[in-house]
Order: C-alpha cells, then structure tokens, then sequence
C-alpha cells in the first residue's frame, strides 16, 4: 500500500518484533507468574473456550452451516481420554496418543453427523445438530457400562506430555496457550487458503459454485470433520484438565454459548472469535458480584450487543489478516 | 456516497416519461427515492401537490404510486394470481376487474394463475410484476428496466399498454435499455449520467439529437 | 469426431406442464449457435438441464459421444459444461479475482494441507494463481480492478464477470443465459465483440438473448424454440423471415411502426410541453 503508514516508525522491523517479544513475555511469562489458582483456572477455561470458537468457527463462520450440537464433538474427545486414560477400565495409554485418538473420533463423528444432513440448510440444519448434540449427551448419560452413566469418570490421569507431566494449573495454561496459538494459526491459513475462499463463495452462492465445478457436499463434509476434530481436540483438553468428566458438562447449553462465542464477536474472524470467549468467559466472572441477577445481566449484555452491533463486535473486514497488515507484517 | 445530484423533474399527468442511461448511472436509485426505498438526502417530492418525502413506502403506494421494482420481486412462492391479489388497495377496482385485466395484458399469466410464481420464466416473472404493479390502480406507474428479459414481441405489446394507460389518465416512468425503443414511445425523457440529468427533453427531439444516437442507439429499423 | 453437443429426445415436465417435449438438437464448436423464443419458451429450462440442476423426464444428453445425463453439477463443469445464470449469481464479497481462484479448487485440492502447512509453498501458490486468474479477467478487461469486491461492481462489469468466471474452468461448451439483458446498446456492442473473440475451434457457444439485434449480428446457427419444441432452426436470414417465427416470438416488422404511429398521435405530446426543447445540462 502506497498510503503513508498510519504508525510512523511502528513498521520498523525492529519496533514489530519487539512488541511482539514484549506481549510473549508478558502472556507467557508475567501472567502465569502474577495470577492466582482460580485465576489460572478462569484463564483456562477461557483458552478452552477459545479453541472450541477456533473449531466452530470453522462449520458456522467459514461454511456457514449453522451448528447447534457442536458439544457433542467436546463430548466425545472428552470421554475418549476419560475411558483411555483413567482408573475406569485401566486403561492409562499416554496423553498424546488419546488426543490423536480423540480427535479422530471426533472427525469421524463429524463425517457421520454431516453426511445426512448434507442437503439441510439454515433452519433445519440447526434443528437437527440440535438433536445430535441431544443423542450424544444421552448416550453417554445412560451407557452406564462405558461411561459410568450420570456419576460420570473420575481420577483420570494426569496429563504427561514426553516426561513432562502437566500438573499445576500453570503448567496446564502454558500448555494451552501454545496449543491456542498453534491452532489459531493453522485456522487462519486454512481462512487464507484457497479452501477458504471456496468455503466463502458457498456461503454467498452454492449453485454457482458447483456449476464452476467445485463438489460443495465435499467442502461441507470437509468443514464438519475439520470443525468436529478441534472440538474433540479441546474436549481431551478438558478431560486432561478437569481430571472428571460427567454428562452435565455436554448439555445444549454449552453448544450455545459457544455459538455466541462465534457470533457475538463477528462471524467467520477469529479475532472476533477470541473477544467472543472473552465475554462468554470473563464477563460472567466480573458480575459474580451480583449473585442472582448475574446470568440475567449476562443474557441483557448479550442482547444489547447484538442490537448494537449487529455484525458483531468486530466486523468480519477487521481480522487477523487486517491487523498483519496495518502493522506492516504482510 | 452521493448517487443522485440535484435532479429538477417535472412530470404531468398522462404522460410517458423514459430515463435513459449508462448503468449505475442513478436511474433506479431515482425511482427508489420517488418511493422512498432509498432516503431523499436532500431535497423534495410533490405529488399531486403533497409533499411525499419523508412518507412510508406503503404510504406512498397508497397515494398511487406503484413502483415496479429492479430484478422483479415477486412473491416466489405465492401463486400468480396470489400475487396479484396481494397487491390490490382500497382504491383497486374490485379483484375480478384487475384480474380480467392483467390477464388480457398478459394471456400466459391466466393460463398459469394457480402455478407459484418461483415457476415461470424469467420473462413471466416480468410480466408477473408489472400486472402487480398495475393491480395498485396507481396514478403514477414507475417500471425499472420493462423490457428486461422479455420477448420481442411481449415488449411491444406491454409498451402498447402503457400508452394506453397513459391515454386514460395514468403517469409512467420508465427505465429502459432500449434507447430508440424508449424514445419512440415516451413523451419526455431524460438522460442521466453519474447521477445527474445530462440531457431532457421532448422525446421526438431527443431521438434527432445526434450526440445521443452515436451513444445509445441501434440503427432504430432494422 | 469433431467436438458436439447433442440433445436426443429431451424432455422436462413440471408437474403438469411440459417444459420441453421430445427436443433435439446439435451445438456445434467454432461457431455462435442462438437460442431464441418467447417467454417461457424453455430455453433456461435447456441450459439447466443440460448444467445438471435437475433431472431429465425423458432423452439424453451426449457431450463428444459420451453420455453425460443425470451428472451433477460439478462434474458436468469439470467435464466441460459452463455457464452464466440469467439473474447474476456472483459471489458479492469477494474480489473478482478470487471468483475465478476457486474454480481451480477442484485442480489443485490435494495442494491444499501444503498450503495451511508451509507458509513458503503457500505463497509462492498465491502468487501463481493470481497470475492465473488476472490472465483470465485480461480477456474481459477486468485485470485492472482484479481486487475490486464483485458488490462495489457496476452492472456491466458484473456481467462480464459472470462469463469470466464461467470461462475459468475451461470449458468445451459456454452457456451464456441472457449476457446482454440490462446492458445499454453501447454495453451490447462491447460484449458482443468479445463474445466473437471467444469463439475456438474447440469451444461450442450458445447463446440465449432477447436483443435481436445482437443475435442477428452474432450468430452463425439459430435454433426457435416454442412451448418447449423446436419451432425453427437456420442461419439468421433464414429466421427472420420465417413467417411461424414471426408470430410466435419476434411480432412483425409492421409491429414496431404501428407502436410509433400510435405513440405520435398521442395527444399528450402536443398537449403539455409545448414550446419545450432539449436542455443540455
């Protein structure tokens, strides 16, 4: 761009890398080093929640196929490390290999749930995920002699990544928020990708799509099982974490919340997405003040928000890709 | 985005009036602020001694003013007559009336009155919408882009029709493509080019005006 | 054998209605071969057909001898069959040179994990496809404004963007539905030039218009079609003084003059703007 740069000097190779190198010490090293336990946790949960927007992102923002069963995917990762990885069979097979395991169930599951409703669309789609992410949740609620039913999966292990066993929540939150940036990155190049760009001309326009020779059931199956393998991903995360997983963790509320995470800060942009788990994590947290009425300010900020923003908080124009750009990295 | 500047435009009952023009020259953007779907920034609007800026699109149409709106609109999944029928007003004759009469003007519309209109054709879409634009019993008639789509044939006999209706008393605009077409029926026309009128006139004396036939006119008989 | 598309017995009913009965005919490459006929005629309903959006009731469809009827859409694109739709079909928030990037998807599919995978490789494809796509806007003059989103497009850029597009995928025949609907005469002329440079020995065109004039001057083989049959078939000469033609679809020449002599008698003409002349503004 030939426009003068909107910060002098910031473009400065130097200047870049080094606020770069200032926000990695402070997100690695200051916060881990100054939060409290259940600050750590809140943060946590909050890298979690930011990896399942990262996953749905994925099938509502870039396919545009709206997902209301998206937990089911968490569900399944979860109890796949819950049933290989704990006290219930004795089972104990290393982290690593369950996360594989768990993401490629969960890929698989994707697969299943997106080939039937390959011809459904707005609607109809949300309706039937909906009820996807019902029949997982019961499954698992009455499948007593595999997941232990209701009382759900206790002393699971810990995680134990090549000798490092992952015990403090600090460890647990280094380990997430390279996970986070690993798969923050490879999301966006899939986003930048040509893939991407097909996934955006369908959402505008399916029927010109094919007729330019694209086989768009295979872009949707493709966005169901890349989707479903983040959720999986994250719910080994939250197995690892949480070391107890039961069915109350799955419910459609949870499916929910992460579709606001994705709408709320601007559909198909994953800088939105990171705000949108800010709110759906922090928010609730800072109101803790307020006991009762806590959810019920919750769900008014929510509602405001979309009548005030109705493209999200950050329009789709202002992503990552933006944020390269005017700082000069691209 | 400016897209109209300082258009002065009179127009008196019974007469044709054609807009001509490039593409994303202002001519639809002019009708939709006639009717009000695109904001009057500055300005104003006299129908029939009223001031109508400011006023609801609905409120307009009841005033009559039937706009017949760019890529045609139709209720795809009404059937032909439902669409017709949804757009009769109080000041509509009596429904059978304007059926009789929209499918006079337009026969294949009456031999599929009971098919949803998502199943026609392109062009049947056409007529579909300037019969529900008509079913208004407007005063003023605004057709964007008539001949869109439509046979040889069926455009001559709509502009026919409109001269007709211009005859009993009714007020048209139109916006129309073809030039030599347009000009040979209109009373008065106007050119507009990035969103001002470059040239109007009476149409019999536009049609002479070189400068206008090397632009936008084919040899008008061959 | 030389490069052919051929209709055999096609049929299509709508519920009740026969959109086009029992229809064949041969397009052939190197030539502009006209579809014309009145509203409703069938002639969409033939394109669409014939691009896999539904199915046959009755015929089949050869392309090169090989049958192609009941494919999907996407694989008749990528066996060849392209198209443009009459009312535009573009993707209105991208640039136009992405529109013609994701016809190459299916080409290049197994390139994609090396893409997201290693920024490098991801790159240098960047660059290689865009080079592609900006050769194909060049062809309609659309290079320049390669980064330009299709919805900040003007109309007739639209439209052309629409064939670029449908010729990205490099198709063996080009359906084009209505090219010129909406585009002013000059805009006319301009397509049709193009459209006569598009012309190969290996690349069979077929155009659906309402623009006589543009047909008329294009074509090199019209085929008339009338409530779904074919009603005429011949070079341009030929239709135009066919006399069923004539009643069916064009109206006769004497049409055009009745239509002005009833406009200049108008009394309103004499009446209100007397005295008025042209105003250049």
């Amino acid at each position: 761009m030939n426009q003068p740069h909107p910060f002098p000097g910031f473009s400065h190779a130097i200047v870049r890398w080094g606020v770069l190198a200032a926000l990695v010490g402070v997100i690695f090293f200051a916060v881990p080093l100054m939060a409290k336990v259940y600050e750590l946790r809140v943060l946590n949960n909050l890298l979690l929640y930011m990896l399942l927007g990262a996953g749905l992102t994925i099938v509502v923002g870039y396919a545009g196929l709206l997902d209301l069963g998206f937990v089911a995917f968490y569900a399944i990762g979860a109890y796949s490390y819950a049933i290989l990885a704990s006290a219930q069979f004795d089972f104990h097979l290393p982290f690593l290999l369950v996360l594989a395991i768990g993401t490629i169930l969960a890929a698989f599951t994707g697969l299943l749930l997106g080939y039937p409703v390959m011809r459904l669309r707005g609607d109809y789609l949300a309706i039937v995920t909906l009820g996807f992410g019902e029949i997982i949740r019961i499954i698992i609620n009455n499948w007593n002699g595999l997941t232990n039913g209701p009382k759900g999966i206790a002393r699971i292990d810990r995680p134990d990544l090549l000798g490092w066993q992952i015990t403090t929540p600090r460890d647990l939150y280094l380990f997430l928020l390279v996970v986070v940036i690993l798969v923050y990155t490879l999301v966006f190049r899939l986003e930048r990708s040509l893939l991407g760009k097909a996934w955006r001309a369908m959402r505008e326009d399916q029927v010109a799509l094919r007729a330019s020779g694209v086989d768009t059931t295979r872009l949707k199956l493709l966005a169901f099982a890349l989707s479903a393998s983040i959720g999986g991903a994250a719910g080994v995360f939250f197995a690892a974490s949480q070391r107890f997983v039961s069915p109350e963790s799955f419910v459609l509320h949870e499916s929910i919340l992460i579709v606001v995470i994705v709408v709320i800060g601007g559909v198909a942009n994953l800088i939105g997405t990171v705000i949108g788990a800010f709110v759906v994590v922090i928010v609730p947290e800072l109101l803790r003040g307020y006991q009762d009425y806590r959810m019920l300010l919750f769900g008014l900020l929510l509602v405001l928000g979309i009548i005030l923003r109705p493209e999200g908080l950050v329009p789709q124009r202002y992503g990552i890709g933006w944020i390269l750009k005017k700082t000069g990295w691209r | 985005m400016k897209v109209l500047r300082g258009i002065d435009l009179t127009i008196y009952q019974g007469e044709i009036l054609a807009l001509i023009g490039p593409n994303g020259a202002g001519k639809s953007t002019l009708l939709k602020t006639i009717s009000n779907l695109a904001r009057l920034t500055a300005g104003r609007l006299i129908f029939d001694g009223e001031e109508i800026a400011g006023l609801g699109p609905e409120a307009i149409c009841r005033l009559g003013l039937s706009h017949c709106p760019e890529g045609r609109r139709i209720f795809g999944t009404l059937t032909v007559e439902e669409n017709i029928v949804a757009a009769l007003l109080p000041r509509s004759p009596e429904a059978g009336v304007v059926m009789e009469r929209s499918y006079g003007l337009f026969p294949i519309l009456a031999e599929k009155r009971n098919d949803r209109a998502s199943t026609l054709s392109g062009g049947q879409q056409q007529m579909l919408a300037v019969a529900r634009a008509l079913a208004a019993a407007p005063r003023l008639l605004m057709v964007d882009e008539l001949s869109l789509g439509l046979a040889p044939k069926v455009t001559h006999a709509i502009f026919e029709t409109l001269l007709q209706l211009a005859d009993d008393g009714l007020t048209i605009i139109v916006v129309e493509q073809n030039v030599g077409l347009a000009l040979n029926v209109s009373d008065y026309a106007m050119v507009i080019e990035g969103g001002r009128c470059v040239v109007e006139g009476p149409s019999h004396l536009l049609e002479a005006e070189p400068r206008l036939r090397d632009l936008y006119m084919a040899q008008v008989d061959d | 054998m030389a490069l052919v598309l051929q209709f055999r017995n096609v049929s299509k009913k709508f519920g009740a209605l026969a959109a086009i009965s029992d229809l064949n005919v041969d397009f052939k490459p190197g030539i502009i071969t006209s579809v014309i006929g009145p509203n409703g005629a069938g002639k969409s309903t033939a394109i669409n057909l014939a691009g896999g959006a539904y199915p046959l009731s009755g015929g089949a469809i050869f392309l090169d001898g090989r049958d192609i009827t009941g494919l999907p859409p996407y694989k008749l694109a990528q066996s060849g069959v392209s198209r443009t739709f009459q009312n535009l079909r573009l993707f209105e928030d991208m640039t136009l040179i992405e529109h013609i990037e994701v016809c190459e998807l299916t080409r290049t599919f197994r390139q994609v994990p090396l893409e997201v995978f290693w920024p490098p490789a991801a790159r240098r494809m960047a660059v290689e496809r865009e080079k592609r796509a900006m050769a194909v806007l060049d062809k309609f003059d659309l290079a320049g404004i390669g980064h330009v989103r299709a919805r900040d497009l003007p109309y007739g850029h639209r439209k052309l963007l629409e064939i670029a597009r449908a010729i990205a995928v490099r198709p063996r025949v080009l359906f084009l539905d209505e090219p010129a609907a909406g585009l002013n005469f000059k805009e006319t002329r301009a397509l049709g030039e193009r459209l006569l440079a598009l012309r190969s020995p290996d690349l069979i065109i077929v155009l659906i218009e309402h623009d006589m004039d543009m047909v008329m001057r294009l074509s090199d083989e019209i085929y008339v079609l009338h409530q779904g049959r074919l009603l005429a078939h011949g070079t341009p000469d030929q239709i135009k003084g066919n006399t069923d033609v004539q009643t069916a679809y064009l109206g006769s020449p004497n049409d055009h003059q009745a239509l002005q002599a009833a406009a200049r008698t108008r009394e309103s003409r004499v009446r209100i703007r007397t005295g008025e002349g042209v105003t250049w503004h």
